[in-house]
């Protein structure tokens, strides 16, 4: 295994020995008790996650899907006077676990640094439900969010989306459909370590199948729960970006992935493919970094410039300046 | 700053090589040769010379006709014809040596895998801007023409270098698009140098930053410039070209407490304009110098890494290059 940094050793080595639930012990109960225990906004936790920057304002509120019933959204808002740009945000979890509280600290930290209005995404998981549901409330939840914002303070002529691990996967795949339908128009798209391929091609799934935080073991339980019993293929470009056939004409991307980490080389695969297809493109493997970085900053040493690199990214998207010219 | 830099910058600065504000005319001479010797405890800081490479040095003849060295670094085991990196080191145009660069050009040599050549151009101030300008294409040309006699491939060239280097490296991109050739294929620009008015914002920010404060670039300037060069002169200060249409796709990395910082960070915003393909990345926590110095800081390996994938991604390109494992 490459080298981690102490710091990482340690925490992850808490996380995966400690008390903390791990997927492949859980049933639907446990499952269903773990999405609502979140790491607590104080000391020592946010030494770790980071915190919630004190000025930005959190909202909850309702968005419509197509099957008539409503889901909940977390809003993040800047101190700032609007209108801002919007990033909608979609967490990690493996389609199965996670909520939008637990990533107060990095959409609270979009909100402030990029000076976004953050729509963080509650989207339905398995196993109670099935794939491609996830994709679809995330899909609805963009739509919504082109013309909700407005009334949020946000511009929607200026959106992102944004997520990590299946969060990521589910912000590509809300692009692919943005693009198929003509719209929303989406400026950007930053895809934290992204699942994007469910079917395991790539060789960092066996290279680091034992990594810390997440494990090959892991990664099986997630595509049960999330696909189901008699399922889509696990190819279908409805919840696998990596295997749609034509990738031109999506959003510039930024792509960042943690080298050791089984999910690495389809991130990595996924970002080639988007620069073939002539998507500007900003793809960045953090060495020495574990899956679930962007969760942990604290125990990285990666951790702010990752930060640095995703907030640069969605700013120069989502705020553009002009550069002063010579005479 | 990670201890470690806050560490190594202070023994640097108090106690180590000898700051070009206390040099006179003989004394720079002395200061260019020294290099770190290739053991530890230096290579903790410098990182290792690889042995997989073979070191030579051959000479190439300037438009004066005044004969130059060059330092060529050929991976042992990688059949040819290989890319080249022409190589320009940093020093403020006034200090450095191409041994001194020893752990960074062998580890590209050995993971691009390629040539590079290391040019050793002239420096000030017995030699005044443009001199080393002109030595450092005259070098990039003789890389060109010769390739065949050092394994290298001639139609796959970048250029790359860091500080003086850096502005170095942009300036010979300029030239070659001027002359119509040799077609350079990348670009890589460490914490460059690329305007000497200084009129950036980090150039007062961090003035009294660690290794390069704002006093040791007047001085370099003074030296390099002399009383006759404009510093707004796009001859030597890339910054300042006007077009920068048709420039090499551009990897720029800067050190966020570097007074060069925001020249650097501006010079990538203007090639971007001008639609040539750049990456910038700024780190964080580090200071001007880190590449030279990867083991007193927390991003070295990430730097080098990220200047290594840019640089195979140009020259070697096949597609999912960056899923080759990286050893660095």
């Amino acid at each position: 295994m490459p080298r981690m940094p102490l710091r990482t050793r340690l925490l992850t080595f808490v996380l995966d020995h400690g008390t903390h639930p791990k997927i492949t012990d859980l049933d639907v109960p446990g499952i269903q008790h773990a999405r609502t225990r979140v790491a607590p906004l104080r000391r020592p936790f946010t030494w770790v996650t980071g915190g919630m920057p004190p000025d930005v304002q959190t909202r909850d509120l309702w968005f419509p899907v197509r099957d008539g019933s409503q889901r909940p959204a977390r809003a993040y808002l800047p101190s700032t006077p609007g209108p801002h740009p919007v990033i909608v945000f979609f967490h990690g979890g493996g389609w199965v676990l996670g909520s939008t509280r637990q990533y107060d600290p990095l959409c609270g930290l979009l909100a402030a640094r990029v000076d976004a209005l953050v729509l963080s995404i509650d989207y339905r998981m398995g196993p109670e439900h099935h794939a491609p549901q996830a994709v679809l409330d995330c899909i609805d939840a963009t739509r919504w969010a082109a013309t909700a914002a407005a009334d949020l303070g946000g511009d929607p002529a200026r959106m992102a989306v944004c997520g990590d691990s299946a969060g990521g996967n589910l912000a590509a795949l809300v692009c692919h459909a943005a693009y198929d339908s003509g719209g929303p128009a989406i400026a950007h798209q930053a895809l934290i370590y992204p699942a994007t391929d469910m079917s395991k091609y790539f060789p960092s799934v066996r290279e680091n199948a034992n990594a810390p935080m997440l494990t090959e073991a892991k990664m099986d339980a997630f595509i049960a729960h999330y696909v189901g019993p008699d399922g889509l293929d696990l190819r279908d470009p409805q919840i696998s970006p990596y295997w749609r056939a034509d990738l031109t004409g999506l959003p510039p991307a930024l792509v960042q992935t943690a080298d050791i980490d089984p999910i690495r080389d389809e991130g990595l695969a996924y970002a080639a493919r988007l620069a073939d297809a002539g998507v500007p493109v900003r793809v960045t493997n953090y060495l020495g970094a574990v899956h679930g970085f962007a969760s942990i900053p604290g125990a990285t040493v990666i951790g702010k410039q990752a930060q640095h690199e995703l907030v640069v990214e969605l700013r120069r998207h989502l705020h553009p300046v002009t550069v002063p010219t010579l005479d | 700053m990670p201890l470690r830099t806050a560490i190594f910058t202070v023994v640097l600065d108090r106690f180590g090589r000898s700051s070009i504000l206390d040099l006179d005319e003989s004394e720079i001479a002395t200061a260019r040769q020294w290099a770190a010797p290739a053991r530890w405890p230096h290579t903790w800081v410098t990182g290792g010379v690889s042995g997989r490479v073979s070191i030579r040095e051959a000479a190439f003849t300037a438009r004066d006709g005044v004969e130059r060295a060059l330092r060529i670094y050929a991976p042992l085991y990688s059949p040819g014809p290989l890319p080249i990196v022409a190589f320009f080191h940093g020093g403020g145009y006034v200090l450095g040596n191409t041994r001194m660069y020893d752990p960074l050009c062998a580890f590209l040599a050995k993971s691009v895998p390629a040539v590079v050549v290391s040019v050793d151009y002239r420096q000030a101030p017995e030699h005044r801007a443009p001199k080393a300008v002109e030595d450092s294409i005259d070098g990039l040309r003789w890389a060109y023409e010769n390739a065949a006699a050092f394994r290298g491939d001639p139609t796959r060239i970048a250029v790359c270098g860091d500080s003086a280097g850096g502005g170095l490296a942009a300036l010979v991109c300029h030239a070659a698009y001027d002359e119509g050739g040799p077609a350079i294929a990348h670009q890589s620009l460490l914490y460059p140098s690329t305007d000497a008015t200084q009129s950036f914002p980090s150039a007062a920010e961090h003035g009294g930053a660690p290794v390069l404060s704002a006093e040791k670039i007047r001085v370099f300037t003074d030296h390099y410039l002399g009383d006759s060069v404009d510093p707004a002169d796009p001859g030597v200060s890339a910054y300042w070209r006007k077009d920068l249409h048709g420039m090499p796709p551009a990897l720029i990395q800067t050190a966020d407490l570097d007074p060069l910082r925001d020249e650097g960070l501006a010079y990538a915003e203007r090639l971007a304009d001008a639609g040539v393909p750049v990456r910038a990345t700024n780190y964080l926590r580090t200071v001007h110098g880190f590449m030279s110095f990867p083991g007193a800081t927390t991003i070295g390996e990430q730097a080098r890494y990220e200047l290594l994938s840019e640089l195979r991604r140009h020259l070697n390109p096949t597609r999912l290059a960056h899923l080759v494992p990286v050893d660095v």
